[in-house]
């Protein structure tokens, strides 16, 4: 169950615990946090087949159900885990109030090989440490979910159909995502935002991770109406 | 090889102005101002009927050396009376300005003269920093984050947040898209390795201004190279050398009338400004390898023809035609952009000067 706080519920979806993101700690400053794992027991069916995405979702979903009855939350997933998060949107429009997807891999075009070498995820390679390490059973399940596919064409149908406010985040300079990908989580899913974080790879919360959480923190909190600017611009008043 | 024509649009009694910049607004007389702006777009549609290719606009502030602090509003005039040449931003200094509002303006400049439009991209000079306020130090940075947020503003077709470093805008979604597609050329001016690197990488043009040739030739061969390493070769058009000319019928009368001007005019070696300001913008500017020699180009005192190194074309038809020839055959240049408007030559002799180079210049270095 998660534990009772009468702060707003973020789930953060992926094959990492995001233990060491620093995104995770300040949504956790505000936010009551849960983290939704994607593990290869849960991708992986018979013979180690990957599972349909479609089918991992509702068998999350059945976990949330467990673990926050009627609980109302923003989701958060990165890279690959974009494709079952936007799932959980369509089958669970309910329970997941708003997305925020940071560097999805979910619509075709893609860009080069989706890969885990932590050298092709950033801008600049000194950010390298940044990068969220993964442990082996996280690895395994990163794996799985490249092996199952990171495009879905049924997910890439319905994706009007998401009905939440979605945010999708990506690094200017991503290697595994296509310069064209970005706009077409714009064009298909009505209530959408797309950012672009400039010198930012990838693994955006390695090369600019405050730019990441201001910009996440702010959706989370405001959902589409982040692009009301509020900063003051007074100088002296 | 192609011909630029420098819109400078100085005002005719520059030669009055002081040594120092900024020029105070003291010295602006409303009708001078109105005259020199239709006698600079008479020279530019001269240009255009003697045979030059490219009009070209450059932002500079603070003194009517060079009077087009907004180059878009410029350019829009004159490419109402210029129907035919290309229209060369060369261009918006993108350090002081709101990348948004640029790519806007040269999307909208781009369609009034129907696809007609060049980009070019400026860091610009260190005293245009104080023109904005914009801290010298950051000028790198915003250059190269002010590229990347244009090109993308310019060919997106959904809208965009952007999360800078130094610019932040939730919701990006310029109107019109240029006419050009996928972009107008795009000219990169710069002598600096990253951002030579960044034009190779970007196959985008490269703008090289005011140096010697074996000094432009050091630029572009590098950007040959780096060219060739991204996987590509830049056309004639993609290099282009800015400088400054004075054409005379024959080579004596033209080194008569330096000769005449030599010791006149500001101090050598640059934008005069207050000693203290010099020194806090070089030292925020210092662990960017500043080089003095940068505020040449461009510069309020680019014009100046006091000191010989601010004049890189001087002669009759058949020396400029070798100095223009040996830019094309060391540095790869293929367009040569011109700044006519020296100290003491007036409209009328620039008119002149623009009327013999289209009738004795271009027509020999089009065979280039």
């Amino acid at each position: 169950m998660v534990e009772s706080d009468s702060r707003d519920l973020v789930v953060m979806l992926g094959p990492s615990r995001w233990d060491d993101s620093p995104l995770r700690d300040a949504l956790a400053a505000k936010y009551n946090v849960a983290r939704m794992l994607l593990t290869r027991d849960n991708l992986l069916g018979e013979e180690d087949a990957p599972r349909p995405v479609q089918e991992v979702a509702e068998s999350l979903i059945r976990a949330m159900d467990r673990m926050a009855p009627e609980g109302k939350y923003t989701l958060v997933a990165g890279s690959t885990a974009a494709t079952v998060a936007l799932w959980l949107a369509l089958l669970a429009p309910e329970a997941v109030e708003a997305l925020v997807l940071i560097s999805p891999v979910a619509v075709l075009p893609t860009g080069n090989p989706v890969t885990a070498q932590p050298d092709q995820l950033v801008a600049h390679l000194e950010n390298v440490a940044g990068v969220l390490q993964l442990d082996t059973g996280q690895s395994e399940a990163l794996s799985a979910l490249i092996r199952g596919g990171v495009h879905d064409s049924e997910l890439e149908d319905r994706l009007e159909q998401v009905p939440c406010a979605t945010l999708a985040v990506f690094g200017l300079s991503d290697r595994m995502i296509s310069p064209e990908a970005p706009r077409v989580y714009r064009e298909k899913i009505p209530n959408s935002n797309i950012c672009l974080i400039y010198d930012a790879g990838h693994a955006i919360v390695a090369d600019r991770p405050q730019a990441l959480i201001d910009t996440v923190m702010d959706f989370v909190e405001r959902r589409d109406a982040f692009v009301v600017g509020r900063q003051s611009s007074v100088i002296n008043p | 090889m192609k011909a630029s024509y420098l819109g400078a649009m100085g005002y005719s009694q520059r030669h009055t102005f002081p040594t120092t910049w900024p020029i105070p607004p003291a010295y602006h007389d409303p009708e001078t101002s109105v005259r020199s702006y239709q006698e600079g777009m008479d020279e530019c549609e001269f240009a255009e009927e003697m045979g030059f290719d490219w009009v070209s606009f450059s932002e500079h502030h603070y003194s009517g050396r060079i009077a087009t602090a907004a180059p878009a509003v410029m350019a829009a005039a004159v490419a109402e009376r210029c129907k035919k040449v290309r229209i060369a931003m060369l261009g918006q200094l993108l350090p002081l300005n709101n990348p948004v509002r640029c790519a806007e303006e040269l999307g909208m400049l781009d369609n009034l003269t129907n696809g007609r439009l060049i980009i070019g991209f400026l860091r610009g000079t260190p005293n245009e920093d104080q023109t904005y306020g914009v801290n010298p130090a950051e000028g790198r940075g915003r250059l190269f984050e002010g590229m990347d947020l244009i090109l993308k503003a310019l060919t997106e077709p959904q809208p965009f947040s952007w999360e800078g470093r130094y610019h932040q805008y939730r919701t990006v979604s310029v109107w019109p898209l240029p006419v050009q597609q996928p972009l107008p050329p795009v000219i990169v001016a710069t002598r600096s390795d990253d951002t030579v690197r960044y034009a190779a990488e970007h196959q985008l043009g490269l703008g090289v201004s005011f140096v010697p040739p074996e000094q432009m030739a050091a630029v572009t061969g590098k950007y040959f190279q780096w060219c060739a390493e991204a996987g590509w070769q830049p056309e004639p058009d993609q290099v282009v050398y800015r400088g400054s000319i004075y054409l005379a019928e024959t080579d004596k009368q033209a080194d008569d009338w330096l000769a005449e001007r030599t010791g006149i005019g500001p101090v050598p070696g640059g934008i005069v400004m207050r000693p203290n300001v010099t020194k806090a913008v070089n030292a925020s500017r210092a662990g960017e390898g500043f080089d003095l020699r940068n505020v040449l180009a461009g510069s309020p005192q680019g014009d100046v023809v006091g000191v010989a190194r601010g004049l890189n074309f001087i002669g009759g038809p058949d020396r400029v035609v070798e100095q223009i020839k040996q830019f094309h055959d060391e540095c790869g240049a293929g367009v040569v952009d011109l700044f006519f408007q020296q100290p003491g030559v007036d409209h009328r002799e620039v008119m002149r000067e623009i009327d013999l180079f289209g009738r004795e210049v271009l027509p020999r270095i089009r065979e280039f």
